[in-house]
């Protein structure tokens, strides 16, 4: 479970002279510091991070200058024409509810007021712009460290005094389109959008969360991604193209990175997985699987089931993420159950967890409906499916699905369950399509 | 002179109170007589008792010389003060004031009640039973030697629990009173029958797969109808057959089509299980029937989903809607 690092923090800031501009910060760290002697790394290391650590500041979302922060998190300045990096998370709820809140940088005792320009919703990445220059901005790094090198992350843990954290690099880890930086570092609430820097005082990433219930496990957005949404931002200033509306903005990321899973998972199902008298469609290798064997009631029945699902979703608001999905198959072995029992058992499973749920803030109501279906494989299944839509874009659904059938002689049900967040109707109801008609019974 | 007279009614097994008010009050066998006694000597009407001033007089009331007092068949019998005489071979005490703390139900012949509950079970189990052994042996080709033999044995403890719990109550409900228990008794059967019926019929599916929906929508509205259809035709044949033995014989020819129907239905059933074996498995096989009956395809699923989509977008566009009108008013402030 990540947690996202969204909090409170407060910060001064040192104005210096002139620096590089946010083309400047796109072009920097030409100079690998994996060249360079680990002795000389060590000395330069503090006086660097101290020069990344007066770009630092906080950013609140507030319904005033005035008021009290709703939310904060950090940020850090790219551009020195007032161009920042925070994470999506920290600004998201001003950009969804922009008659309630705004989003300021809080420059010791003074709040000023910001505009979101680019956003990466898949990687959690933000750039918002101030009305004021900067005598400099970061340097990003032109590589990035090796495993097990220190790293520092920057920001203002619970609303607490500005921070450096140490920590090592661990590598990067990719899940289909997502991307994040692995890191031992101990990040806390409030330094989301804060940098992440090597040795030398060059950014290797952007904060952003931490995993929950582990050992100092957390991550950063990497530094190629907020490179390419810089190079965004310099090629829509050149073209003088202004602000996109966010919401379409978002929507179109949203749809890329569905179209970009639904390939995946059209691919992995050319395989198949194989499960006890059942075989079923694979799924995608970057998906975090596990399979597990447990007994019923009094061992009166065995399940087996292989969930698979993806460690990364695309965060649209708090409540509401897109761009993920999960898959679970269950093979439930009939032990000592007499029909009844065996098919009320089976009844129980065939509901969609959905089909209870709430409607959430800025989502519909579920729409559950159920049918019996023979899917292509001559399979009869017992499927319930419900649905819902983001109130504020259109054409991307939540999808969750379960299915039934049995063998026979009623000692053996497979039930497939599937959840696909943000989807377009095409692809969902592909996927949907995928599943059911991937069940084969041996 | 006496309001109340209390005849004491002397059955196999025991007693029961009939407490008389109005008169002339008719005796026998017959369900519309005033005073039912199912005894199998007993004329429909074969007394009738009448007020005579002061005393009560007791006549024959069609049904023959048998009426016996003192051991001597009478045609009437005059009493002033309790007595006791033998109607068509059944013993009746008449009692001109009711017996210090007697209760009909406390009074009432419960031994009889309750072989007539365990009469009544062992129909129903008779019933299972016999299914259940056209079960096994349909699958005698299949699952010999059975992997679960406790199976069939555990379903049949299980509905023969609950239909003699049924049973029980309904002989509790009846108060013991003979004619409504009768009733009662054919109620339990009369359902019990049906939901076997259901079982093994198109419903089967929804039945087990969907417990609480169908007892809802399908099992008890069917039993209701079933049960007052039967007891409308028990009536029927009460009138047109006069004859116990001969509603019997009627009675016993329709259960024996009714099972019947009911293996029949299950040989089909089991049919469809044997040829499913040499096609691609089948899931949902036993007991609930062709699954594939009014299956859809994926693409029909698909369908229907597109349909959910459309109403979701139909609520977002509300939502989207009321929001801009809020937003509008808002403005307006």
């Amino acid at each position: 479970m990540v947690r996202s690092l969204l909090g409170a923090l407060t910060l001064s800031f040192l104005l210096a002279g002139a620096g590089p501009s946010s083309k400047d910060a796109l072009q920097a760290g030409d100079r690998s510091i994996d060249d360079r002697p680990d002795a000389a790394k060590e000395s330069s290391g503090d006086q660097a991070v101290d020069r990344v650590f007066e770009l630092v500041f906080q950013i609140k979302t507030a319904v005033s200058a005035e008021a009290s922060k709703a939310s904060y998190g950090s940020g850090f300045v790219v551009g020195t024409d007032g161009l920042l990096a925070t994470n999506f998370h920290v600004v998201s709820q001003a950009l969804h509810e922009p008659e309630k809140y705004k989003i300021f940088l809080v420059d010791g005792a003074q709040s000023i007021e910001a505009t979101v320009v680019k956003v990466n919703v898949i990687n959690d990445l933000a750039l918002i712009r101030v009305a004021r220059r900067f005598p400099r901005a970061v340097t990003m790094a032109a590589k990035m460290p090796r495993p097990g090198e220190k790293v520092y992350a920057l920001g203002l843990p619970e609303d607490l005094n500005k921070s450096v954290i140490e920590g090592n690099f661990n590598g990067v880890v990719s899940e289909g389109p997502y991307e994040k930086v692995q890191m031992s570092i101990p990040l806390n609430a409030g330094m989301s959008g804060g940098p992440t820097v090597n040795q030398v005082g060059e950014v290797i990433g952007v904060n952003v969360a931490v995993l929950l219930f582990a050992q100092n496990l957390a991550f950063a957005v990497p530094r190629s991604q907020l490179q390419a949404l810089l190079l965004r931002q310099e090629q829509s200033y050149q073209k003088r193209d202004g602000v996109k509306p966010i919401d379409g903005e978002i929507e179109r990321q949203l749809n890329e990175v569905q179209d970009r899973l639904t390939g995946a998972l059209r691919v992995a199902s050319t395989a198949s997985l194989k499960l006890p008298g059942f075989t079923v469609n694979a799924v995608p290798p970057f998906l975090k699987c596990w399979r597990t064997s447990d007994d019923g009631v009094k061992e009166k029945w065995l399940e087996t089931s292989e969930e698979c699902q993806l460690g990364n979703a695309a965060m649209i608001t708090e409540e509401r993420y897109g761009g993920t999905f999960r898959t679970r198959y269950t093979v439930i072995e009939n032990k000592k159950l007499n029909r009844w029992q065996f098919f009320n058992l089976l009844e129980s499973r065939a509901v969609s967890d959905s089909a209870s749920a709430y409607a959430e803030r800025f989502s519909t109501p579920f729409d559950c409906d159920d049918a019996d279906i023979v899917n292509a494989q001559g399979i009869p299944l017992k499927v319930q499916y419900c649905l819902n839509t983001f109130v504020k874009m259109s054409g991307l659904y939540d999808v969750d699905f379960v299915a039934v059938t049995m063998l026979p002689e009623g000692r053996r049900a497979l039930v497939v369950s599937g959840y696909f967040s943000g989807f377009s109707a095409d692809n969902a109801q592909a996927l949907v399509k995928l599943y059911l008609d991937g069940v084969r019974a041996d | 002179m006496q309001d109340v007279l209390v005849l004491r009614i002397y059955e196999s097994g025991g007693s029961r109170l009939e407490k008389l008010r109005a008169f002339p009050v008719t005796i026998g066998r017959s369900v519309f007589a005033d005073v039912t006694i199912a005894s199998d000597g007993m004329a429909l009407q074969q007394a009738v008792i009448d007020r005579l001033g002061d005393s009560f007089v007791v006549r024959d009331g069609g049904g023959g010389t048998a009426i016996h007092a003192d051991g001597a068949s009478v045609a009437s019998h005059e009493f002033r003060d309790n007595c006791e005489l033998m109607i068509a071979g059944v013993r009746i005490e008449f009692l001109l004031r009711e017996p210090v703390g007697a209760q009909p139900w406390r009074q009432a012949n419960r031994e009889w009640a309750l072989r007539r509950v365990a009469h009544t079970a062992l129909i129903l189990v008779g019933l299972y039973l016999g299914i259940c052994a056209v079960s096994a042996f349909k699958r005698f080709g299949e699952f010999w030697p059975p992997e679960r033999p406790s199976e069939i044995f555990t379903e049949s403890v299980a509905i023969f629990a609950i239909l003699a719990l049924v049973s029980f109550f309904a002989s509790l409900l009846s108060k013991l009173n003979t004619r409504t228990f009768s009733y009662m008794r054919l109620l339990c059967v009369v359902t019990a029958a049906a939901a076997w019926f259901l079982i093994f019929d198109d419903i089967a599916d929804t039945l087990t797969y969907n417990l609480w929906n169908s007892i809802l929508r399908a099992v008890f509205p069917t039993a209701l109808v079933l049960c007052s259809s039967l007891v409308v035709l028990v009536a029927i044949l009460r009138a047109l057959f006069p004859d116990w033995a001969a509603r019997r014989a009627l009675l016993t020819g329709l259960m024996l089509v009714a099972s019947g129907y009911g293996l029949e239905t299950l040989r089909a059933h089991y049919q469809f299980a044997e040829s499913d074996r040499r096609a691609p498995p089948v899931p949902f096989g036993l007991p609930l029937g062709d699954p594939t009956k009014g299956a859809q395809s994926t693409t029909e699923l698909l369908r229907r989903m597109q349909q959910s989509m459309n109403r979701v977008q139909a609520v977002q566009k509300r939502v989207r809607e009321e929001i801009a009108a809020d937003e509008t008013l808002k403005g307006g402030d």
